[in-house]
């Protein structure tokens, strides 16, 4: 493996500083002249039809310079495919959940904002209104949407191989339903959006986004304006985790009131916006019948899936899209067949969170998975040994596996909690009978490197070097915090051989920055990390020119290190790399340096019809263990350790992927045993950070260790994959498992929560499952 | 969230604090660390035409030791509460309650007073005034129905400060200060058992001070706090339990918050020695379990947090017999 200077090196953020020196700037810090205020009024009703909408009063108010509804939007109607837009940017003739948005007003202060929504008179019949998504799917249901008869939102089918002769012949067959339950994101910076329209024809908006491009298209459609009289300006971002990737409600009203009044409108959403009436992670009812061997190899799976999909459509079809596609990995799974509809609830919109799809069926699946060991009497480490696939290893679905250290993240997983000695430990433990039980648990995950999807997908990236060696990277993709700023500097200055602080890399600014999908589906490093190198060594080559010629050389052997410039094993004599960027500047005619790049996976596009064919271009596989202590009086669980193996192909910034792996295991934990939107007849009760139960610091658990397996995979910059939202797809069964071995109860349904435990504890558990 | 427009009034003495208090006739409130109010006048929950701020009062931030009393002024913040040598010494679960109250920033901010005199709380009405019109008013907002209990007539909101049950075992008194001067009252007298109201404080009335006396008898107190996570968070069940020397026996009480309107105590009985302890646990366990009755389904069925109730009990008895056990000159027959 080749010796670099910063990649591959425990580097701090670069952004840290700002971050805790409170300098960083985010969408709700910003301020400008003639700035108005944004407050938007929503529907108390989960169900029901808007007669009348007036205005008049809150109009009349002193303060109040525009008031709009959804006539101002004139009919548009957003969404992720042209086929799925069936959302307005404000109800229109009818309201489908509670918190649905109806309208917005911009006035002087925050204060005057609040009061004119108050006087907003909205006319309101109520209609009979559903929760609870296998009653959407029943005849007779209240439907949601005129178009979208047996509030069917989504509908994704495949069969690979034959399922039916695999469950035949299988040894032993598994039936489960599993079920999944709605969580958040949880990020802390709310949705921000500052819009202000400009005069000569355009929007300018300031907005908190993990993809602004999408704002970029949705905003240009909405108003029909050309792409590039959109400028969308990206501040620092306080976390998104799939949840600040869409267009929000905020988001278009702020630009039409700035476009009513002249002046640029602000709007910061509350907590309660947010944790109440805001995006979520997809419940999910699965049933998985599942048939093995006698020694546990995988024959085939047969999965039903429903997904709760709230009022509107969103990524929905791609969220059940992944966690079907992904039916096929990590595990060798020769045939399987899967049928998953999205049901409309009067509910808040359902969409992708980190991990996208894949923690639920995983969840699902890994935990079947050990209940099959059980069944057999296998080893469950075993049985994931004899089932994960391998480097060149082709899906029934058509997923190639290119690198693959699946087999070497059980080991080191199970060498860094000592499995086998903690599992004598366990066992000698549980049998004194005493108040609290142990358990170890395992589970193996596999993901996207880098999501490509269709449309423009592509990342691209400008580095230009300044005359006195400082270098500016200009990309398109957002560092919603998950590190990805510090990562693609690092890259620049390792190809420069110049120390990380000589790097800026700007946030987006559509005007400036090349476009970019967005930071979605692992793909910031893994996509962007390519754009980035092969612009910083274009720009290089232009020095290189100029270096050689001074040299007395050959362009091919001019090296960069240290901030020096030097022919192949020559150091001795070099130019100081500032001295050569000016040089380069003055020589000749004078010139800039400034290179480009854009990479893209280079696979075929899925065939979304039969969902055959690779995701990305690449990817990841780990595996986390878990250990744990149930109280069996209370039926507390306490996460005690928790490892994360990961193949992460090479690990760029090993301290970036730790942080991320401590974030899957919040992230795992929380979706696990403490967070549920807890709603009731379309009410979220708990939307709060008080009573919405995100796992705090003190629940974390005491030993977390990160481990990073380095594959060198061939797509990835410096041979890296993603290590992010993969590494939270097995965070939830691991932990689960864990419960089953301490307690011998399968728990089947999320949150594991301890008055659930008890339960199981207290009660006649023939089946051993909860 | 931003509050609503009010006076603001930062009073010298307690006695101009109850003057203005009668002078608003329940339109005004009192803030003093502002953990609590400050979130229920942005919810809308309360709209005062007057905030009488506390802030000068700060003679009333002391905790003395005088006749026998362990004397704590009402605006003491419960950071010093959980830090203060003379609570630890004498009340060491007093300091424990205070540490195990919602976050390092509320302790910081949110005082004694404060937090003996916590609103009820319920998941229909603690919530913003447009969560709010997702519902029909309930009785705490002048409706005619209860959404914990919609078959009943009364209302269900909970209280759930940590300290109340500690403070009840430990027999405290209360100073209220009104217009016409002081009084002091048994804490045990101050609660009310009603969701709508926590407290029998008169709207022109503030509290001042708490007061403990430093027990004559060898006893062991130990607060149990049953909650999701292990900060932040509100008790599901609290339970106090107070294990004491009584002539020739050993009394047991319990006390608990977080499962009614009100905290409230219970005697578990005064048991011979020698003790037979595990007729003691057994006694104890059956009467937490019979005796607390949650309506809320916050935080886990009213099943589950009898249960709760039980374990919390069981464990706060084993600590103190265990405190008392390793005392030294063990006269108890504790082993």
């Amino acid at each position: 493996m080749a010796e670099y200077e910063i990649v591959g090196k425990r580097v701090p953020r670069v952004d840290a500083l700002p971050k805790v020196t409170g300098e960083a700037r985010y969408a709700a810090d910003l301020t400008m002249p003639g700035l108005l205020h944004g407050k938007i009024l929503r529907s108390p009703h989960p169900h029901a039809r808007v007669l009348s909408v007036d205005t008049s009063r809150a109009e009349k108010l002193y303060g109040v310079r525009a008031v709009v509804t959804a006539k101002d939007f004139a009919g548009f109607r957003y969404g992720f495919m042209a086929s799925t837009r069936d959302e307005p940017p404000l109800a229109e003739d009818q309201v489908r959940f509670v918190g649905e948005e109806v309208a917005a007003v911009a006035a002087i202060d925050e204060e005057i904002a609040s009061e004119a929504i108050e006087l907003i008179k909205v006319e309101y019949e109520p209609l009979p209104a559903v929760y609870d998504p296998e009653e959407a799917l029943r005849e007779g249901a209240p439907q949601l949407h005129q178009d979208k008869p047996g509030n069917i939102s989504a509908h994704v089918k495949m069969n690979f191989g034959d399922v039916d002769a695999a469950l035949a012949n299988a040894y032993h067959v598994r039936e489960d339903r599993f079920y999944s339950q709605s969580v958040l994101h949880g990020f802390l910076e709310p949705h921000a959006v500052i819009a202000r329209w400009e005069s000569a024809g355009g929007i300018t908006v300031w907005a908190s986004k993990q993809s602004p491009y999408f704002l970029y298209r949705n905003l240009a459609s909405c108003f029909r304006l050309p792409l590039s009289k959109v400028r969308v300006i990206q501040p620092y971002v306080g976390g998104g985790f799939g949840g600040k990737n869409a267009t929000f409600a905020l988001d278009f009203c702020a630009a039409m009131l700035s476009k009513k009044t002249g002046f640029p409108v602000k709007i910061v959403y509350e907590a309660e916006d947010i944790l109440g009436y805001g995006r979520r992670r997809h419940p999910m009812i699965m049933e998985l019948k599942t048939g093995v061997t006698r020694d546990g190899l995988l024959l085939g799976t047969s999965c039903r899936l429903i997904a709760d999909g709230g009022a509107y459509t969103s990524v929905g079809p791609m969220t059940i899209y992944l966690s079907g596609a992904f039916l096929s990995l990590p595990y060798k799974m020769p045939s399987f067949r899967y049928e998953a509809v999205r049901a409309y609830t009067n509910k808040p919109v359902c969409n992708a969170m980190r991990g996208h799809g894949s923690p639920q069926i995983r969840y699902a699946a890994d935990c079947q998975l050990e209940l099959i060991a059980r069944d057999l009497s296998i080893d469950p480490v075993e049985i994931r040994r004899r089932n994960v696939v391998e480097a060149g290893y082709v899906t029934a679905n058509k997923m190639h596996v290119k690198s693959c250290g699946l087999k070497e993240s059980i080991d080191e997983a199970l060498k860094a909690i000592n499995w086998y000695e903690v599992r004598r430990e366990i066992n000698e433990h549980n049998k004194k009978s005493g108040r609290v039980l142990r358990g170890l648990g395992i589970a193996c995950n596999g993901f996207q490197s880098g999501a490509r999807l269709h449309g423009h997908t592509a990342c691209s990236a400008i580095v230009k070097v300044h005359e006195d060696g400082g270098i500016s990277l200009l990309t398109g993709s957002t560092d919603s915090g998950q590190g990805s700023e510090t990562v693609l500097a690092m890259i620049t200055a390792e190809l420069f051989g110049v120390p990380l602080e000589t790097v800026e890399v700007s946030k987006v600014d559509s005007h400036l920055t090349p476009v970019d999908p967005g930071s979605f589906g692992s793909r910031v490093t893994s996509t962007a990390g390519n754009a980035v190198k092969i612009a910083a060594l274009k720009a290089r080559d232009k020095l290189a020119v100029v270096a050689a010629e001074v040299l007395g050389g050959e362009k091919e052997e001019v090296e960069f290190k240290k901030e020096s410039v030097f022919l192949k094993g020559r150091p001795e004599k070099a130019i100081p790399f500032r001295k050569l960027c000016h040089l380069t500047y003055t020589y000749g005619h004078g010139q800039v340096i400034v290179g480009e790049g854009h990479w893209s996976q280079e696979i075929d596009m899925p065939n979304w019809e039969t969902g055959e064919g690779d995701l990305a271009g690449t990817y990841t596989f780990g595996t986390q263990v878990a250990e744990v202590e149930v109280d069996r009086l209370t039926g507390k669980i306490k996460l005690n350790k928790m490892v994360v193996a990961h193949d992460l192909g090479y690990a760029i910034n090993p301290l970036a992927c730790e942080g991320q792996h401590e974030g899957s295991v919040f992230g795992g934990l929380g979706h696990c045993i403490y967070e549920e939107c807890r709603v009731e007849d379309g009410k979220t009760l708990n939307p709060s950070f008080l009573d919405y139960k995100m796992p705090t610091a003190m629940d974390m658990p005491r030993v977390m260790e990160s481990i990073g397996i380095e594959t060198m995979d061939q797509e990835g910059v410096f041979g890296a994959k993603e290590s992010a939202e993969g590494t939270q797809v097995s965070t939830v069964p691991a932990i689960v498992n864990a419960i089953y071995d301490a307690t011998g109860v399968m728990f089947k349904e999320l949150p594991v929560t301890p008055e659930k435990v008890l339960k199981a504890l207290e009660g006649n558990i023939s089946e051993g499952e909860g | 969230m931003h509050n609503p427009r009010f006076a603001f009034y930062s009073p010298a003495t307690p006695r101009d604090a109850c003057a203005m208090l009668s002078k608003m006739q329940g339109r005004a409130v009192v803030v003093a660390g502002g953990t609590d109010m400050v979130p229920r006048m942005k919810q809308r929950l309360v709209t005062p035409e007057v905030v009488v701020s506390l802030d000068r009062l700060r003679h009333l931030n002391y905790i003395e030791e005088e006749d026998g009393l362990l004397k704590i002024g009402a605006l003491t913040p419960l950071r010093e509460l959980e830090r203060s040598e003379a609570v630890r010494r004498h009340f060491p679960a007093l300091s424990k309650a205070a540490r195990l109250v919602a976050g390092p920033v509320h302790r910081a901010m949110g005082t004694i007073g404060g937090n003996i005199c916590l609103e009820n709380r319920c998941s229909y009405y603690n919530q913003s005034s447009v969560w709010r019109k997702s519902v029909d008013p309930c009785l705490k907002t002048g409706g005619a129905v209860c959404h914990v209990a919609k078959a009943g007539k009364r209302c269900h909101a909970v209280y759930s400060a940590d300290i109340a049950p500690v403070l009840l075992l430990l027999e405290a008194e209360v100073v209220v200060a009104g217009v016409s001067g002081e009084r002091v009252i048994p804490l045990s007298r101050f609660f009310v058992d009603d969701g709508l109201k926590a407290n029998g404080l008169a709207a022109d009335e503030l509290l001042t001070g708490v007061r403990i006396p430093v027990p004559p008898v060898k006893s062991a107190v130990e607060y149990v706090k049953m909650r999701p996570r292990e900060s932040v968070d509100f008790p599901v069940v609290g339970t106090a339990v107070m294990v004491r020397e009584n002539g020739d026996g050993i009394e047991v009480r319990l006390a608990f918050t977080g499962v009614a309107s009100c905290p409230f105590m219970l005697n578990a009985g005064i048991f011979s020695k020698p003790l037979d302890r595990r007729e003691m646990i057994e006694q104890v366990a059956r009467l937490a379990y019979e005796k607390v009755r949650p309506v809320s389904k916050a935080g886990g069925s009213p099943s589950y947090k009898k249960r709760l109730a039980r374990v919390s009990a069981v464990d706060g008895v084993e600590a103190c017999l265990a405190v008392l056990g390793n005392s030294k000159g063990n006269s108890t027959g504790i082993q």
